[in-house]
């Protein structure tokens, strides 16, 4: 039982790293693709601009300095989005893709035209990635952040952001 | 022998400035491509940038220039001839060479009808840059190429005076 335990949490970061590759191969499926608005910030550009943001930071301004350092925290963002596009099918691809047993399952929002899930996976009790797709019978949304956050991370972010879905999220938050 | 380890080394060591600066060739394979045609518009900014920034009466303090001049060492700017699915194609030609020369894609932003995508070379330090711009309407396709070394303390440098 031990040993199988411990093949178990060695396996854990490969398990990690197949999935990030499971969202690059989806990514980069529809990356030409030119029906596909998308957003890219690499973890190397988001890493410099952390830099540069905290040194331009308000001290005076609580809330804008708690952002700036919230920002830093976000390691990379992929962004793809779509209009007139057969939204439901593409969200239907993006799960099957992906090995939902990674991530728990946040919101889950679904009638008979459109599809919404927030997911996000956890290592240690720290939010290592925000995952958010959306489909509906004209429209498509897939966002993926990493970065090491907490949930009052992601609320801050829902209600300070204009990143996709985040409406949403923070809507469903107050209901509760 | 002595005399061929001195000639490597001297020769390593005059060719290690150009070496840790050199430009794309994909990028050059580009201009190169259309440089000849009447209605291509390039500018090339080499050599002193802080002597041709004071010629702009820019305030140097406000803007942090010095920061700046002391990372480009030199920039690139041109504006493709062309445009719609020919100038795309050039770009998803350049895109690809990029990537086979080990650039990373470092942002990229793009819709229907405009498109930014930045992409590094280097990996503790930005050793060069290259932003491929597309707008108006699909009909403007630019490419800036710029040279030196940026960090993120200088990027924090530069952040403080804007």
């Amino acid at each position: 039982m031990k040993k199988i335990l411990f093949l178990a949490l060695c396996l854990l970061p490969w398990l990690a790293q197949a999935q990030n590759e499971v969202i690059d191969q989806f990514y980069e499926k529809y990356r030409q693709d030119e029906r596909f608005s998308r957003v890219y910030i690499s973890p190397k550009l988001m890493q410099m601009a952390g830099g540069f943001l905290s040194s331009n930071a308000d001290q005076k301004d609580e809330d804008a300095a708690n952002l700036m350092e919230l920002i830093t925290k976000v390691k990379g963002i992929r962004i793809l989005s779509a209009e007139k596009i057969g939204g439901l099918a593409l969200f239907n691809e993006a799960m099957g893709d992906l090995k939902t047993d990674m991530y728990e399952e946040l919101m889950d929002v679904r009638d008979k035209e459109s599809s919404l899930k927030f997911m996000v996976r956890e290592e240690k009790g720290r939010i290592k990635e925000l995952l958010m797709v959306s489909g509906s019978t004209s429209e498509f949304t897939f966002m993926s952040m990493q970065g090491d956050f907490t949930y009052q991370d992601l609320n801050m972010l829902s209600e300070n952001t204009n990143l996709p879905g985040m409406e949403a999220y923070g809507r469903a938050k107050k209901s509760k | 022998m002595k005399k061929s380890t001195i000639i490597i080394a001297l020769t390593l060591f005059f060719s290690l400035p150009s070496a840790l600066y050199a430009q794309s060739k994909s990028v050059d394979q580009l201009y190169q491509q259309y440089k000849g045609q009447e209605n291509f518009f390039h500018l090339d900014l080499a050599g002193n940038f802080l002597d041709f920034a004071k010629g702009w009466n820019l305030e140097i303090e406000e803007a942090n220039l010095d920061a700046i001049t002391e990372s480009i060492e030199r920039v690139k700017f041109f504006k493709l001839p062309v445009s719609g699915t020919r100038a795309r194609t050039d770009f998803q030609k350049l895109s690809k060479g990029l990537g086979k020369e080990r650039y990373e894609l470092m942002m990229d932003a793009t819709d229907k009808d405009s498109g930014l995508a930045i992409y590094s070379k280097g990996k503790d330090s930005v050793e060069g840059l290259v932003l491929m711009i597309r707008s108006d309407n699909d009909n403007e396709f630019m490419v800036i190429e710029l040279e030196g070394r940026f960090d993120q303390k200088t990027l924090a440098t530069i952040g403080k005076g804007i």
